[in-house]
């Protein structure tokens, strides 16, 4: 019994020890981190040059519409640089696609990093919604993304742009109106019903966005300002009006051929400054 | 009395480290070796249960291995065997909802253990979210005995690499003296509102037998210690029968069919629930015995398993209704086929200092599956319904044969084991999915071969007839499951992104080294295991840049890829002792303890949901590793063992080894009490009773998911009265 008395002592001791050296084992410890080379994108919205009010009937476009904006979400994506030397510098990721809600400050900054070379670049482009290639159905299950999602029997994937607001029609109503583009339809004998579609329409257009010209330094992100100037939806090429669309174009082709019109000069690019 | 609530630990750890430690030490010093005794109890009306382990060969004596007996798993209310398992020392659980617990064993789990029935029956759950791990496809009223052992020692039974857990469900007494048996194990949980019914009959003749068993589940939700109730309820429906003959005085063959039928089993913490599980076991065995050789024998054995699994979230809100911020319905439902085959021969020879063991083994799984996903949305009033179905996996399936041997042999004082096994592993699929990028090749089915090897050496020597001191050295080698090699953005792991297959990864190697000490005085028992393990090629989810793969699950905040890291180490002990006062009072004592590491991990900072940059982590805890818990169990017994009330003590540490790189969060510790009485009237029937979380603790232990699309943990059930009523005719 003494000799059980003494093993049992003796790991008493020993599992203290074990304890101990568990606690002790390691020291955690953490590298710097890697910073990437990339650009930031902010995400600002005005019209006329300023800042966008948002739910305030004080703004009239070309077609001379008294309109308010409620909320405005869409997506971009396949960012391609140009390099001052001349070379188009492509991204090439699987999944380049950036969505921005005025609802959810989260979405105003887009990072993208990447193999880019340093140097300067004279401007940038950008794919306006998503090439129907990659617009594919449920590739979003989570909000907000997936509250995009373009109805599957008018062409499927997601919209790439909701500019929702009011207008006051000719008889000074307040009406809604849902500017959504995404994938357009051909009707047959422009029914305008489901069951008459013959053809989808891939909407989504390049954007070359005017303004500055940027450098990329070598481990260091430069930050961009990317502006939405509102206004320029309804504007130039095309004058769009409400009162001729009304409010819903989701099943209007030409209505949303307007918009990608207007769409290609609706962004500026400015150096970010803190406000 | 006494207990601590879940919040003290949140407020003071360290206090909490201390009184913990504190109540270990007490316990240790409660147990004077003075009158240290043998815990299992000798008398011919045993209800007590055996304290730490049960041997049943010189070969098994030597790994790190335990047994939970047949009348532990009756009594007890453990809804699945899972649950019974994580009463082990250094056996815990990933519980998802009300049934299905999935085991973790130092740490290791999925496909790091190896799961089998009997001789070597392989399943494979069709989950890919794991709602139906290899354990919940039997119930656990139809098992005689379930074997843990620790590291990759057992090699007989398939390739293992982190431990091993073998179901024995064969009917033990088979051939013999005519007789009709019939036992009814009957139980009631009010937490849960439920109640289980197995009835089993069986024949036994001297060339014959026949048994047929069936059982019941239908639990309801359970009330967390906080009063909160949880969607955990589930049906479980179970059948088998099995059929043996002696076709010759040597020769016996015996088979077997099981079914388990699953329906609505609901899991909180998982996107969807289990709307329907159907599996069909199948086994045919063929054993001859040589009588004139004892402990000679050889095993040819086949069996086939299938299961179909159908899950979906008709339960979820979302299902019915828009739930913000989603502006439409949600509908998902999926379903998998998933089988597996196999044949085994086995042989066993024995000399008066030699044991072998040899054998060769084959093993086929193979999965199928897709996933429908609709949605409801009205938009510019009009109704659209768009819906898509997507491949989880297409025709993916592995094929893996091997041969093992096992030697043992004495010398003097000693004992030696030597186990060897060599596989060839070849996997494929005929998924067309292919995400390759400029900069890398992120999924790309291609068909894969290797080979695969394993061994270990264990000596062991015996001091005196007391004490004895083992020490294990073994590599154990696994291929990458089904899952880690093909699965398709489904939230499988702990947290709520979604995975994806790497159909490149390499096998997973463990070396693992074991030191065992034992000490038996009389009827008393010391035991401590203390292992460390190397894991080469350790296959974790890394979180994929989110800007570069979109989650495709609702509620995935994004992607990880199953990925070779370069090594994780595992470390920990098990302790325990068993002691009886004065012929009625025994006490056992169990504690385990693992601590893991990666040496080097990269974290992915995120901002924003968006990849900020890469921090490489020096000694980042490996995620999932539950924390120390030790268990102390009381038992007295009074009236010629009749009656038998027993105390048990359940304490977990605080678990604040978290992952950085997987943002894991820590779990605070918790203390609980159950009480029970077992009472046997006649010799044919024995009622036990009790409280589990006499206290109603509320707490969740630190392996528990979190409910789908929050942080919020899922809680352990609260205070549970349960009635166990077991007869034997």
């Amino acid at each position: 019994m003494k000799k059980a008395k003494h093993v049992y002592q003796s790991m008493n001791k020993w599992l203290y020890l074990l304890f101990i050296s568990l606690v002790l084992w390691s020291c955690e410890g953490e590298e710097p981190t890697l910073q990437p080379r990339g650009i930031r994108f902010h995400f600002d919205h005005r019209i006329n040059g300023e800042k966008l009010v948002f739910n305030s009937m004080q703004y009239t476009n070309a077609a001379g519409n008294s309109y308010e904006v409620k909320e405005i979400m869409y997506f971009v994506s396949d960012v391609i640089l140009y390099h001052s030397s001349g070379n188009l510098i492509s991204r090439g990721s699987l999944n380049d696609i950036h969505y921005t809600d005025t609802n959810l400050p989260e979405t105003w900054e887009w990072l993208i990093t990447g193999d880019y070379p340093a140097g300067d670049y004279d401007s940038l482009s950008f794919t306006f919604g998503i090439k129907s290639s990659k617009n594919q159905s449920f590739m979003f299950v989570n909000p907000p993304e997936v509250n995009m999602a373009w109805p599957e029997v008018l062409g499927g994937g997601y919209h790439y742009l909701m500019l929702n607001g009011w207008w006051r029609d000719t008889v000074n109503l307040r009406r809604p109106f849902d500017f959504h583009l995404g994938i357009g339809q051909i009707y047959k004998n422009n029914s305008g019903q489901v069951s008459d579609i013959i053809e989808f329409i891939d909407n989504s257009f390049t954007v070359r966005v005017s303004g500055v010209p940027f450098r990329l330094e070598e481990s260091k992100v430069t930050d961009l300002t990317l502006v939405m100037n509102v206004e320029r939806w309804f504007n130039s090429p095309v004058i769009y009006d409400h009162n001729i669309w009304g409010g819903a174009i989701m099943q209007k082709q030409e209505a949303m051929h307007a918009g990608c019109l207007n769409g290609r000069d609706v962004f500026t690019l400015e150096p970010y400054a803190l406000h | 009395m006494h207990y601590i609530r879940s919040c003290d630990f949140n407020r003071n750890a360290n206090m909490f480290k201390s009184s913990f430690f504190s109540v270990i030490a007490c316990m240790f010093c409660m147990l004077h070796p003075f009158y240290v005794l043998k815990a299992q109890n000798e008398s011919k009306e045993v209800i007590t249960l055996p304290a730490v382990e049960i041997y049943d060969s010189i070969i098994n004596r030597l790994t790190p291995r335990t047994s939970i007996g047949q009348l532990e798993m009756q009594t007890q209310p453990a809804n699945d065997l899972g649950e019974m398992l994580r009463t082990e020392p250094n056996v815990s659980g990933i519980r998802r909802g009300g049934y299905a617990v999935d085991p973790v064993i130092r740490g290791f789990r999925y496909s790091q253990l190896n799961i089998s029935l009997d001789h070597g029956i392989h399943i494979e759950g069709g989950c890919p979210n794991r709602m139906d791990p290899v354990l919940a496809h039997v119930d656990n009223d139809m098992v005689e005995r379930i074997e843990i052992t620790r590291g990759p020692y057992e090699v007989a039974y398939g390739p293992v690499q982190g431990g091993s857990v073998r179901l024995i469900t064969m009917p033990q007494k088979r051939f013999g003296t005519a007789g009709f048996n019939v036992t009814s194990i009957s139980g009631f949980d009010a937490n849960r509102s439920g109640w289980r019914q197995h009835l089993a009959m069986s024949h036994t003749s001297p060339g014959f037998f026949v048994k047929v068993t069936g059982g019941i589940k239908d639990y309801g939700n359970y009330t967390d210690g906080n009063g909160k109730e949880w969607e955990t309820a589930y049906k479980k429906r179970d059948l088998s029968i099995d059929l043996g003959a002696k076709i010759s005085a040597n020769d016996e063959i015996h088979f077997a069919w099981k079914g388990s039928f699953g329906r609505d089993v609901m899991f909180p913490a998982l996107p969807m629930d289990e709307l329907k599980d159907n599996t069909h076991i199948l086994n045919l065995q063929y054993t001859h015995l040589n009588p004139g050789k004892p402990g000679h024998s050889l095993d040819i054995s086949a069996w086939y398993t299938d299961v179909y699994h159908e899950m979906g979230n008709k339960f979820r809100p979302q299902f019915s209704k828009v739930v913000p911020p989603y502006t439409g319905q949600m509908q998902t439902l999926a379903k998998v086929d998933a089988a597996t085959a196999g044949v085994r021969l086995n042989r066993v020879s024995k000399t008066a200092t030699t044991d072998i063991n040899y054998g060769i083994d084959l093993n086929f799984a193979a999965k199928d599956g897709t996933r429908h996903m609709k949605m409801i949305m009205e938009m510019d009033d009009q109704v659209f319904v768009s819906q898509k179905y997507f491949n989880l996996w297409k025709e993916a399936w592995i094929l893996n044969s091997g041969m093992y041997g096992a030697l043992s042999f004495s010398q003097r004082k000693f004992i030696f084991k030597i186990n060897g096994r060599l596989d060839y592993n070849y996997s494929n699929s005929e998924d067309t999915l292919s995400l390759i990028s400029t900069e890398q090749r992120w999924f790309d089915v291609s068909s894969r071969d290797r080979f695969l090897w394993s061994s270990s050496v264990i000596s062991a020597y015996y001091f005196n007839n007391q004490s004895s001191i083992k020490l294990g050295l073994a590599r154990g080698a696994r291929s990458p499951d089904l899952q880690e090699r093909y699965i398709k953005f489904l939230a499988t792991g702990a947290d709520s992104y979604d995975y994806l297959g790497n159909p490149a990864l390499r096998p997973e190697v463990n070396y693992q080294a074991d030191l065992m000490f034992d000490y038996e005085s009389g009827t008393n028992r010391i035991y401590v295991n203390i292992f460390r393990s190397e894991v080469r090629d350790f296959i974790t989810g890394k979180l994929l840049p989110p800007d570069q793969v979109k989650p495709v699950s609702m509620g995935a905040p994004g992607v990880k890829q199953f990925t070779n890291v370069d090594r994780a180490v595992f470390m920990g002990f098990e302790a325990g002792l068993g002691t009886r006062f004065y012929k009625q009072l025994t006490f056992t004592l169990n504690a385990g303890y693992t601590y893991a590491y990666f040496p080097e991990i990269e974290k992915i900072v995120l901002k924003n949901n968006q990849a900020a940059g890469v921090v490489m982590l020096k000694n980042d805890p490996v995620p999932e590793i539950p924390p120390f818990e030790a268990r102390l169990k009381a038992t007295y017994a009074l009236w010629n063992n009749k009656l038998q009330p027993e105390l048990v003590i359940t304490a977990a540490s605080h678990q604040g080894a978290i992952s950085k790189s997987a943002y894991e969060k820590t779990t605070p510790g918790f203390v609980l009490f159950d009480f029970g009485v077992s009472y046997k009237p006649f010799s044919f029937t024995s009622f036990h009773l009790g409280i589990k979380n006499l206290t109603n603790q509320a707490y969740s232990m630190h392996l528990n998911r979190n409910i789908i699309g929050s942080n919020h943990r899922f809680y352990e059930p609260g205070r549970s009265f349960y009635v166990n009523l077991i007869i034997n005719l």
